[in-house]
């Protein structure tokens, strides 16, 4: 909402109120001013007379002017075609500070070969935009339409000296749409009288239209007539007014309804009365039109869910949002109806909306416009124009009624936390218009008209505290009896798993929960993603159902930005078909430790991704026996089905881990990658297990080492499994230390190197048991797995 | 005699080097065959008297011999472990072991920190979903169908009653309307990733994390929103942070006010990141609508309080200077690497 401090001032006085005192007070009652910025700008800006005028001795472009700025006579060299002898023209003298000009501080300088002492100024040099002017002003200097004194301050001789507020209107607060609503409000901020101006249109007589209402979203419908309007351009104080509005100045009848429009909140529209072809208006939904021609010239689409104005069976308007071409004012217009209504912010909201049409009318329609009010814009008009109506057609115009609102003061304070003196209370709803009625212990509320927002006895007292000062509010901590929580199994294990793996030396990613369907495909069994109807792009069109397609998105990334080593995790909530459930992707690539003076280079593979993994459960509380592994399937979607396995807690699979098929790594040009997901939620489900203390063993442990030969279809689990079953209960540990692959072994066979740990908890141990354990466990391997000692 | 053998032995001491000699001495005077334990194997050829005097005098050498061999052992090993210390010098200046260094994400390090604030105040920690419906996004938050206020957040559908919801706020109707006894007193933060359908740029993020707050009981007022929120501004920026109200509007909150700090990096005096008013705007709050506390089961006129929202990437931004939103979703290790600290 732009504001022009000029217009404000004409119903408020703001003589001691400067327009950034202004913006302070207006933001700290809730109207936040997001900009103040003078309508024009330049420092020391003079009115000059143009002496004489000639031709630049060396440039063709330039002209000498001899400039009369009343204390002393400045030639000056100035480029604008436009210019000439006798003209009345804005001179920024050598020092002056223009912010908009080519530069910043005007200088004398020389410009080939001639003195120059200054600028004769654009309106683009003062900083008005562009899209105001004319092209005549745009390509040149401002030419001054008659005499003024010469040598005085020119932004305030010209009515330049305004100010422009921006203020950001919360939508309970559209009322502020109306510059008079503003005024109030800042009557009251100043304790101040808003001044009072007429609203109605009085004693017109009954008019020559008809006016039919056939929809339910137009409440009232009003037309006034007005004729032998000598239709001119605005005087420079209207165009300067309307500039600092925000409107292209156009001509007088356009002019005044719009600043009408901008003062009372509620929009016009005017119809040329000679262009109508009937006296009858009937407002309708429900026509279907392919070409509306409008008078912007351009053509519309019109729907049958559109409230129209039609005249003679012809569209006249669109209701609120734009008039017919056929219909509209022009430069030769003399007699005018003039419309002012009440129609649904709904359906106004919904045609603008659909057509892209949100301008200052329809934008008005479409949140808030006061029903009780409708006259005043056309009064506005009658006023500025001075123009009597000739006639009125009135329907459904109403009077207001306010709504009773019952308040304590109680209330008031169990609310606010403070004490507000009753007195206090009445004084400040009463300088916002409100009217109260005070009784012994309550007051009774009756809202202005136009504050539609204030229903409930919470916003009486938000009005009060608002304006009584929130700074005034002394600061407590709730009192309440204490309540008990405690963090639930999965929120426990999101905390601590992000401190394991942080610990472990893994880096936390947040990446985006919406990809493409291209991305989601790579890592999904199927394509029953969660689909946006309204996506901002395809790229971001499907709710994720697992984290692995942006964890490889983010190594693509970092592999761009000569990142090659990443050791990474996310914990995020996915969508599974109905539900959402927690998972935690890895994504390892490249080295995890790099070679210093100390340590070996220590490469991501399969084996450093099972240990994290491992060692993060093993953290949780889960010990390997409780989760187990198992291969993938030969045809794994996305891992490489040799290097895989899943995770299986009570025989169901909760993860997957392992290196990148490489059909996959190939097509995105991955590098050697291992990724891991793991569903949370699943996992958290099986906490809850306290180990208890076994007591310490009183007796020593042994170690026995074995150097086998193993046939290659037995694996390592066979092998630790089967030395800790049977007999062989005192078998308290397996340790694998070594493991060797390639020649002096026998033929499909590989050698491993196991360490044994052996403990009876109940006595010392004799040589005879300990040999008698090995040897079993020998026998056994033999047996069962054809695994032989290493000779 | 024996002061011939004292004179030797001292010299023989004062000789020596290092333990080994030392030893050598010791052998040489107390050992089996030393000088002195010799003389003693004399002593049964004396007489009574020459026992008696001669005995007394080769008690005392020997002492003497054990003192000064003592002393020389002592001085001999503080030498020693000076020249071992000087021997195993090493270059404490060469890099210990590495490890691989993991930090957590900066909107992880805000969120705990949030979190833990709120806990240690006995806040419950909740979590809604993401995927909301409609009624619960809006409608129970007294923003009906067509309200303007729909116009503020342009949001993401899936369809008609499905959406990605645009704030965590309708976690406060359904910790509400979780509770079977509506009496309950509720206390209780919500941090969660929301959406608005807005192209990202340096301030816009189509996903970002706001964190809800909710106190519902009897009495709890405006004024214990402006305490609580002045104990968390001093947790989160500083101690010596001050907290204002400004009105605003939010269909789910009247009274609504809009918080805004103290600047941290001025402290309130003026610069480019407060746009030289001191104050940086940090959050929405509100006494929670009736509309809502009675959509959520609980009596309006019975129960009341207060409900905040606030933005953890702007806190993050604050916090650490990031410029840019889009970092925190990009991902960069060279962004990611700079975070190893909460303050």
């Amino acid at each position: 909402m732009i504001v022009s401090y000029k217009t404000l001032g004409k119903y408020v006085d703001l003589s001691t109120t400067s327009p950034y005192e202004l913006a302070d007070l207006l933001t700290n009652a809730g109207l936040e001013v997001e900009q103040v910025k003078p309508f024009a700008q330049g420092s020391d800006l003079v009115i000059g007379y143009v002496v004489d005028a000639y031709k630049h001795p060396n440039s063709d472009k330039l002209t000498v002017c001899i400039v009369d700025v009343k204390d002393e006579t400045l030639q000056i060299c100035c480029g604008a075609a436009n210019v000439g002898k006798d003209m009345y023209v804005i001179v920024a003298k050598p020092g002056c500070e223009m912010d908009y000009a080519k530069v910043p501080v005007i200088k004398k300088v020389e410009l080939a070969g001639v003195e120059s002492n200054g600028m004769i100024c654009s309106l683009l040099e003062l900083g008005i935009p562009e899209k105001f002017q004319t092209q005549e002003q745009i390509n040149g200097i401002e030419v001054l339409d008659k005499e003024y004194p010469i040598g005085a301050e020119a932004l305030s001789t010209l009515g330049f000296d305004d100010y422009i507020l921006d203020i950001a209107l919360t939508p309970n607060r559209s009322d502020i749409y109306s510059i008079y609503a503003l005024a109030i409000e800042v009557a009251a901020l100043l304790k101040q009288q808003v001044k009072e101006i007429p609203m109605k249109v009085e004693n017109a007589k009954e008019g020559s239209y008809r006016i039919k209402i056939e929809s339910d979203d137009c409440q009232a419908y009003c037309l006034y007539e007005f004729n032998n309007i000598n239709s001119q351009e605005s005087t420079n104080e209207i165009k300067n007014e309307l500039m600092a509005l925000g409107f292209k100045p156009r001509f007088n009848i356009v002019d005044i309804g719009n600043i009408g429009m901008v003062i009372s909140g509620n929009p016009v529209h005017t119809f040329d009365a000679d262009k109508l072809k009937s006296k009858e208006f009937v407002i309708k939904k429900g026509l279907e039109i392919p070409d509306f021609l409008a008078l912007d010239d351009k053509v519309y689409q019109i729907t049958k869910d559109d409230l129209l104005i039609t005249n003679g069976g012809e569209v006249v308007a669109i209701a609120g949002v734009i008039g017919s071409k056929s219909s509209c004012i022009d430069e030769n217009t003399k007699n005018v109806v003039v419309e002012t209504a009440d129609f649904s912010h709904v359906s106004i909201r919904n045609t603008a909306r659909r057509l892209d049409l949100f301008s200052e009318a329809s934008t008005r329609f479409s949140k808030i416009t006061n029903p009780y009010t409708l006259e005043f814009p056309v009064r506005l008009f009658m006023d500025e124009l001075n123009l009597e109506c000739q006639g009125a057609n009135i329907v459904g115009l109403k009077q207001y009624q306010a709504q009773a609102i019952e308040l304590t003061h109680s209330k008031i304070e169990k609310v606010l936390g403070i004490k507000i003196p009753l007195d206090s209370c009445v004084e400040i709803l009463e300088s916002l218009s409100f009217k109260v009625e005070e009784n012994s212990n309550t007051i009774t509320v009756y809202p202005p008209s136009y504050r539609k927002d204030v229903e409930l006895d919470v916003d009486v007292i938000e009005e009060i505290i608002r304006v009584y000062g929130y700074d005034n509010i002394e600061a407590t901590l709730p009192l309440q009896e204490i309540i008990y929580h405690k963090l639930t199994p999965l929120q426990e294990m999101v905390r601590e798993s992000k401190d394991i793996l942080v610990g472990l030396g893994l880096q936390e990613i947040v990446t985006y929960q919406l990809n493409s369907k291209e991305n989601l495909d790579l890592f999904s069994d199927d394509d029953n993603y969660k689909e946006l109807l309204n996506p901002i792009s395809e790229d971001r069109k499907y709710f994720r159902n697992q984290l692995l397609s942006n964890m490889i998105n983010t190594i693509q990334y970092n592999n761009s930005y000569q990142h090659p080593n990443l050791a990474l995790f996310e914990i995020s909530d996915v969508y599974l078909a109905d539900r959402e459930d927690t998972h935690l992707a890895f994504g390892l690539t490249g080295l995890f430790e790099d070679n210093t003076w100390l340590q070996q280079i220590k490469k991501a593979d399969f084996y450093l991704l099972k240990g994290i993994i491992f060692n993060w459960l093993e953290r949780l509380g889960f010990s390997y026996g409780r989760v187990l592994i198992k291969p993938v399937e030969d045809d794994h979607k996305y891992l490489h089905p040799t290097r895989a396995a899943y995770l299986t807690i009570n025989n169901k699979v909760f993860g997957v881990f392992g290196q990148v098929h490489p059909a996959l790594a190939q097509q995105l040009k991955l590098k050697e990658t291992y990724l891991g997901s793991i569903d949370l939620t699943q996992l958290a489900n099986n906490v809850g297990r306290i180990n208890k203390f076994e007591g310490l063993s009183l007796y020593p442990s042994v170690s026995r080492d074995l150097s086998l030969v193993i046939p290659n279809d037995v694996d390592a689990s066979q092998i630790t499994r089967l030395a800790k079953t049977g007999n062989n209960k005192l078998v308290k540990d397996v340790k694998i230390f070594d493991v060797y692959y390639g020649n002096n072994i026998e033929e499909n066979h590989y050698s491993m190197s196991i360490s044994l740990t052996i403990c009876d908890d109940k006595k010392t141990l004799d040589d005879n048991t300990i040999n008698e354990v090995v040897t079993n466990i020998i026998n056994v391997f033999e047996k069962k797995l054809k695994v032989k000692l290493r000779q | 005699m024996l002061d011939k053998l004292k004179l030797e032995i001292i010299d023989k001491v004062n000789d020596v080097n290092n333990l080994e000699e030392l030893k050598q001495v010791k052998v040489e005077t107390l050992g089996k065959k030393g000088a002195i334990t010799q003389l003693t194997k004399t002593m049964k050829d004396k007489s009574e008297e020459e026992k008696k005097t001669f005995g007394k005098q080769l008690h005392e050498l020997k002492e003497y011999t054990n003192i000064i061999l003592d002393q020389k052992e002592k001085f001999l090993l503080k030498q020693k472990i000076k020249a071992d210390i000087e021997a195993e010098k090493i270059d404490i200046f060469l890099p210990g072991y590495e490890f691989a260094a993991g930090l957590y994400h900066p909107l992880t390090l805000v969120t705990k920190e949030i979190e833990d604030f709120f806990s240690s105040l006995g806040y419950s920690i909740n979590e809604g979903n993401e995927v909301e419906e409609d009624k619960y996004n809006f409608e129970m938050l007294n923003i009906p169908k067509d309200h303007p206020a729909r116009d503020m957040q342009d949001t993401f559908y899936f369809n008609a009653e499905e959406l990605l919801r645009t704030h965590t706020s309708p976690v406060q109707v359904r910790t509400m309307e979780n509770n079977d006894d509506k009496t309950t007193p509720v206390r209780m933060i919500c941090p969660g990733k929301v959406y608005r359908r807005d192209e990202d740029d340096a301030t816009h993020s189509h996903q970002f994390m706001q964190v809800e707050g909710l106190v519902v009981d009897k009495n709890i007022s405006l004024a214990d929103l402006k305490g609580t929120l002045e104990l968390f501004a001093k947790k989160m920026f500083g101690d010596n942070t001050k907290v204002r109200f400004r009105p605003s509007y939010f269909p789910f909150t009247e009274p609504s006010v809009e918080v805004d700090l103290t600047c941290h990096i001025c402290k309130g005096k003026g610069c480019s990141v407060c746009k030289n008013t001191g104050w940086i705007e940090i959050l929405g709050a509100g006494q929670v609508h009736p509309n809502v506390i009675e959509a959520a089961g609980y009596d309006p006129n019975i129960y009341q309080g207060f409900a905040f929202g606030l933005g953890i990437e702007r806190v993050a931004m604050l916090k650490y200077g990031i410029d840019d939103i889009r970092h925190l979703y990009n991902n960069n290790l060279g962004f990611l690497n700079q975070f190893n600290k909460v303050k």
